[in-house]
């Protein structure tokens, strides 16, 4: 089972080198989630980067195209098309045709963050691309039992804040304008929301193209790794959004050195971890659920 | 300009009716399986046979949600299901999954397949992935503009359907789990708990910016969508559709009939800037939430969004529902407060609405009363006007 990086900090890439991992490089211009990367010459610099270090790296466009920036946005496939990455993330399946049709042959990897819960969709997205990312609102027992259904086909989640929700509206510079407070909040890793009646901080990340909030807690499979790796997964997505490089890098190896204890990675790092919805079965009715 | 098609939900078969009658052409409801709204649904096999029957006999169509996005575990049935809805003749599935989509072609090849919002479709070109599936009609993402949706109409890749009316999703839809985290309700499987409209605090680096009065929320108002209804029939979209299968009979009535009277106006010519202000104060009579129109003119900003939900007034005028006649008098099922010379009026799908003065009102026992104030209570109105069952009674103006 393989290992995939999200980073947009070199030093990451630096420090994690011997481990040969794979890495994906979120594009700048028709994405989310990319808070330290806002302009191609950045992205190009890192991307070159990363090759110089010996990666070779995957291209993440995780966007919702929207008709008027088709053009644009064929134009940029073009371009990366060129850059020569191992294999393309996306979630809008416009992507895939412009891959398709601009002579892209490398690796197609779907990637829509919910909405990919059943064989049957993931067996008809897999006639078209090579590997589909599973969706995060999964439990442990159905993740294994799809990855099992389309071995070395499937990857998912496997060290970060999982996303919760995207919106196209600005939610945090709406609410800010309407108390009136001016704050910059654009690309910031630092803001959480808190529910009244729940403990949990929840991080939120707003950007130009919209606004990402996140688990309340880190995402950290300890045990279940060795499950996921035994039913075939192809691989597992260690993501540092929201993350300061040391609590990354210490979860990390936390995570993969198989003496260090669930509980002694909890006391290692100052963020909460959890397992997601890997126990947590969620289709509860009203009644039922909290 | 061609022929818009006014697609209206609806929670039960009454309220099929309802919208049928009141100028739908269409309605979409959801099944007792594979819906996200299927926990409410009052829809058994027969219920939607009923409803496709009452639809087809006034040349009429009848789309049935099977738009949960599906664990493993919630698929046992489904093909069945499909072929049930195929044999009694359904017009068409509203689906958020690609496995779905081609399972209703392969073994219910009849019913078109539209593809949900939940699937978040924002150009042209992701239309044309979906094309090679079969599909017949793109619901398209909210969050688009006007002049977005006019640039995709402009490609003619499919039939297009744009929301107009109703509740939204602050989230792309379908792309959202505060549910699920918050009350172990999955979203995309009909549980959502609305928790976006939730009172959050905002916190920068460990300090709390939000002020004691003012609740980080990411509420939205409702979609409303009558100024652009002119612009979506010009650009070519097919269908123009309500949100709301939880919305009661009355809110479907006048949500419905108000847009039916301004699409058929602008069809004739005869829409006026007079009559699109009646509409609007029509439309308000039904509202449960402030409304906006969404993101067809500009992102929304922080006035799209319900920050102080309880300080956003909206009418409440609706008195009760006609369930039966004799000469002179009517029975109101009641749902809201009425006293003895208030000011009334009817409304139907078949007259203008007519106001009476309430004189005499007698309770189930027979006895006079001077107000009526219990919910659900039948009360004898004296009425000459011509009403008939299922006729809605409310309040005249915003009183």
């Amino acid at each position: 089972m393989r290992t995939i990086l999200h980073t947009e900090n070199l030093n990451v890439l630096k420090r994690l080198l011997d481990k040969q991992w794979e890495c994906v490089i979120t594009e700048p211009l028709f994405s989310y989630r990319h808070p330290s990367m806002q302009t191609v010459e950045q992205f190009t610099d890192f991307y070159q980067q990363a090759l110089n270090l010996g990666y070779h790296p995957y291209i993440q466009i995780n966007g919702y195209i929207e008709e008027s920036q088709l053009i644009a946005c064929e134009n940029w496939v073009k371009a990366l098309i060129q850059f020569n990455p191992k294999g393309f993330y996306f979630n809008d399946f416009c992507i895939y045709n412009q891959l398709k049709r601009n002579g892209y042959t490398g690796e197609l990897i779907y990637s829509p963050e919910t909405i990919l819960t059943n064989a049957m969709d993931i067996e008809a997205i897999l006639e078209l691309v090579n590997r589909v990312v599973l969706s995060k609102e999964l439990m442990l027992e159905e993740i294994t039992q799809l990855v099992s259904l389309f071995p070395n086909k499937v990857e998912v989640l496997g060290l970060g804040y999982a996303l919760m929700s995207f919106s196209k509206r600005p939610l945090v510079r709406n609410y800010l304008d309407e108390i009136g407070t001016t704050l910059d909040v654009l690309n910031k890793q630092n803001l959480v929301i808190k529910e009244a009646k729940r403990d949990q901080l929840f991080p939120i990340l707003e950007e130009v193209q919209g606004t990402s909030i996140f688990l309340g807690s880190v995402l950290f499979p300890k045990h279940e790794k060795l499950i996921l790796a035994d039913a075939n997964c192809y691989g597992l997505h260690f993501d540092d959004c929201m993350l300061d490089e040391e609590t990354f890098i210490q979860l990390t190896h936390d995570l993969m050195d198989d003496t260090v204890t669930l509980i002694e990675a909890q006391t290692n790092s100052n963020v909460k971890l959890g397992q997601a919805y890997y126990y947590r079965k969620t289709n509860m009715s009203k009644e039922e659920g909290k | 300009m061609t022929t818009i098609e006014l697609l209206a939900p609806a929670g039960d078969l009454e309220r099929a009716k309802v919208a049928l009658n009141f100028g739908a052409d269409a309605v979409y409801i959801g099944g007792k399986r594979f819906s996200l709204r299927y926990r409410a649904s009052n829809f058994e096999i027969q219920d939607i046979k009923d409803a496709v029957d009452y639809a087809h006999a006034k040349n009429k169509r009848v789309f049935v949600t099977v738009n949960m996005i599906p664990h493993q575990g919630d698929l046992n049935g489904l093909e069945d299901y499909l072929k049930e809805l195929n044999s009694i003749q359904v017009d068409a599935v509203i689906v958020a999954s690609i496995g779905i989509a081609k399972l209703s072609k392969k073994v219910a090849p009849e019913m078109e397949v539209h593809l949900s919002t939940q699937l978040s479709i924002t150009n042209s070109e992701t239309m044309n992935f979906y094309k090679r599936f079969g599909v017949d009609r793109i619901v398209l993402a909210r969050e688009l503009s006007m002049d977005t949706i006019n640039q995709i109409t402009d490609k003619n890749v499919l039939p297009i359907e744009v929301f107009i009316h109703g509740g939204m999703c602050v989230n792309y839809s379908g792309r959202c789990t505060l549910s699920n985290e918050m009350t172990l309700r999955d979203a995309n499987r009909g549980g959502c708990a609305q928790s976006c409209r939730w009172a959050y605090d905002l916190y920068q680096d460990g300090v709390k910016i939000s002020p004691e009065d003012t609740a980080f929320s990411m509420g939205s108002k409702d979609l409303m969508a009558m100024d652009q209804i002119d612009n979506m029939m010009k650009a070519g979209v097919y269908s123009l559709k309500v949100e709301g299968r939880m919305k009661s009979a009355y809110y479907i009535g006048v949500i419905i009939k108000a847009y039916r009277r301004w699409i058929d106006a602008i069809n004739t010519h005869t829409h006026s800037d007079e009559l699109y202000q009646e509409l609007l104060i029509e439309l308000k009579q039904a509202e449960s939430r402030p409304t906006f129109n969404g993101f067809l003119t500009s992102l929304p900003n922080s006035t799209g969004h319900l920050y102080h939900p309880k300080a956003e007034g909206v009418v409440q005028n609706f008195v009760g529902t006609v369930i039966d006649t004799k000469p002179g008098y009517i029975l109101v099922e009641m749902r809201n407060l009425v006293s003895i010379g208030q000011e009334l009026e009817c409304f139907s799908y078949h007259s203008v609405p007519e106001s009476f003065k309430v004189e005499e009102m007698m309770d189930e026992e027979n006895l006079s009363i001077e107000v009526a104030n219990k919910p659900m209570s039948k009360i004898w109105m004296k009425c000459e006007l011509d009403v008939r069952v299922n006729d809605f009674i409310r309040k005249k103006g915003s009183q």
